[in-house]
């Protein structure tokens, strides 16, 4: 059926502008309408025969399955954060794993406070929106730990969904109270088999717990305390972007009671995020 | 007051133009209407009444890199971008500029948020603007408190093409007052030579320290001595960096009776992007 309407279109078209050329006689231009699709039919079934050798060619865009198929990594731009397990949750328009200004679901709670992407992976398959997920098998260390640069993790969904795909990406800046950094229903909709997307991510702020940069209330390597707590005790319960950590470095303007160091100071980006559609 | 009714002689005018061009069957001016979302992504920061304007390449609202106008730093100053918001800047803001008659058919625009409280953290706001068609889009605003920052957007080219777009705005620092972080709510300090109260136009000191959403927690501070200039003899000067410039953010401390500033680093600082916007541009 397809294929009928592509071929009848041009004719449709062509007759459309004979119409035009004849201006002075616009009143029968109703008329001229029937004639067209009068002499469509036969006309348009001997059109798609010729046509069809490209159209094939097009078809399949996926593989066989007819499954989009994406590859997702995410680059630790900072010093000393390590990220934790990432989630990575494809899915259509409607569904966002937070939004800027309101508060943090549970699943964004746990995951920005301890790490822990359970929740918000949870949240991610109840939804109705929901495509495919999947974690990294570990935490990205960053350059001052270890190799920045996380796996590939693999996603993919019906090709015949690609048209409301988003991808959404949270990950904690570990040696923080409540920072995550990714992407919030980024449209991947547009991009072609084999198409690479890179994208600097900034840093959130859960609004969940209280900026305290004391160890005991922060996990990780390097202080490896509380994670998780269900209390909301920051300035306000919601999502925001990060201001930066203060830290014990400065005397005049930092925070005496820090036990983070200049050297877990970020900026923005802190994470490069790397898509490519490989089918 | 004056400004609404300005305002809606102003589309009538417009109106009338439509009607007429479609009656001359040319020069239409045409009405796009487009919404915006607007997200305050700061912890610590509100916005003074964000103005919108859609332009053509001879309109800049800033520059980087160059002196600060006149019209910028009292946006940046004072939040003050139309004459009913301060008389003193009538001819000098960005309402006077904008209706110059060599500016006035090269732009639309519209200030949002005039008759509410400032736009505080962490909140949306949606607002819809006509662009006439106009192919560029640029806003400013200043953030409060601080001496002279702003989040712009300058010269974004519309896109023809419908759909949803997202664009961030960073901080800048429009160079005309030094980021000497005192409170306007100060009473023991002045300008220096003129003993003018801080925080307005063309004095040191920053501007909505007193700002409905700097409460509890947001709070500004007391006691601060000067960070980028030191209060001297309960004065500061009102010094300039001189160009506008990507701002450094401001510093704060934790202390809210003392210290250097009289912000709170714990909450008034903030990394870029500061604001974001999503824009909608209808089918024609």
């Amino acid at each position: 059926m397809k294929l009928l309407k592509l071929s009848i279109l041009p004719l449709v078209v062509a007759l459309a502008a004979c119409d035009g050329d004849d201006g002075p006689a616009g009143p029968q231009g109703p008329q001229g309408e029937q004639g067209v699709q009068g002499e469509q039919g036969p006309q348009g079934e001997q059109g798609p025969q010729g046509e069809q050798g490209p159209q094939g060619e097009q078809g399949p865009p996926g593989n066989a399955a007819g499954e989009a198929v994406f590859e997702v990594q995410l680059v630790n731009l900072t010093l000393r954060q390590p990220l934790s397990p990432v989630a990575i949750m494809a899915h259509r328009v409607g569904f966002n794993p937070f939004i800027d200004g309101e508060s943090a679901s549970d699943g964004v709670e746990l995951l920005a406070e301890g790490g822990d992407n359970s929740g918000l992976l949870a949240e991610a398959v109840a939804a109705d929106e929901h495509l495919d997920s999947a974690s990294t098998s570990g935490p990205i260390p960053p350059l001052a730990l270890g190799d920045p640069n996380g796996p590939s993790v693999e996603i993919s969904f019906p090709a015949n969904e690609l048209d409301n795909a988003r991808l959404s990406i949270v990950s904690m800046l570990v040696h923080t109270n409540d920072a995550f950094t990714g992407t919030n229903a980024f449209n991947i909709s547009n991009m072609e088999v084999g198409q690479t997307i890179r994208l600097n991510a900034p840093t959130w702020d859960a609004g969940t717990e209280a900026n305290s940069e004391v160890a005991g209330l922060m996990p990780g390597p390097d202080f490896g305390g509380e994670g998780f707590n269900a209390a909301r005790d920051d300035v306000f319960d919601r999502v925001h972007f990060h201001q930066g950590v203060l830290t014990s470095a400065s005397v005049e303007s930092g925070l005496a009671t820090a036990d983070l160091t200049e050297e877990h100071r970020f900026d923005n980006p802190t994470a490069r995020v790397i898509i490519t559609r490989i089918e | 007051m004056s400004l609404f009714m300005r305002e809606s002689l102003m589309k009538k005018s417009i109106i009338g133009a439509v009607t007429l061009g479609i009656m001359g069957a040319m020069n239409v001016v045409q009405a796009v209407e487009v919404q915006i979302e607007f997200t305050n992504l700061t912890r610590g920061m509100s916005f003074t009444p964000r103005l919108v304007v859609a332009h053509n390449e001879n309109i800049d609202l800033f520059e980087p890199g160059i002196a600060p106008t006149e019209r910028l730093a009292w946006m940046a100053e004072a939040g003050v971008i139309v004459d009913s918001q301060n008389a003193a800047s009538v001819g000098s803001n960005f309402e006077s500029f904008l209706n110059l008659p060599e500016n006035a058919g090269n732009n639309a625009f519209q200030g949002f948020g005039l008759s509410a409280p400032p736009h505080g953290p962490a909140s949306t706001r949606n607002y819809t603007f006509d662009t006439e068609d106009f192919p560029f889009l640029s806003l400013v605003t200043m953030l409060i408190p601080t001496n002279d920052a702003f989040a712009g957007l300058d010269s974004w080219r519309i896109p023809t093409e419908p759909g949803t777009y997202s664009v961030t705005l960073n901080a800048y620092d429009a160079g005309s007052e030094a980021n000497d972080e005192i409170s306007s709510l100060r009473t023991d300090v002045v300008e220096e030579g003129t003993g003018l109260p801080l925080g307005g136009y063309a004095v040191p000191g920053m501007a909505g320290s007193g700002n409905p959403n700097a409460v509890g927690a947001l709070a500004v501070g007391d006691g601060g001595t000067g960070v980028a200039i030191q209060i001297t003899n309960g004065t500061l000067p009102d010094a300039r960096e001189g160009t506008v410039h990507i701002h450094r953010n401001v510093l704060g401390d934790a202390d809210t009776v003392g210290g250097i500033s009289d912000l709170d680093s714990r909450v008034h600082r903030w990394l870029n992007p500061v604001a974001r916007l999503t824009i909608t541009i209808p089918a024609q």
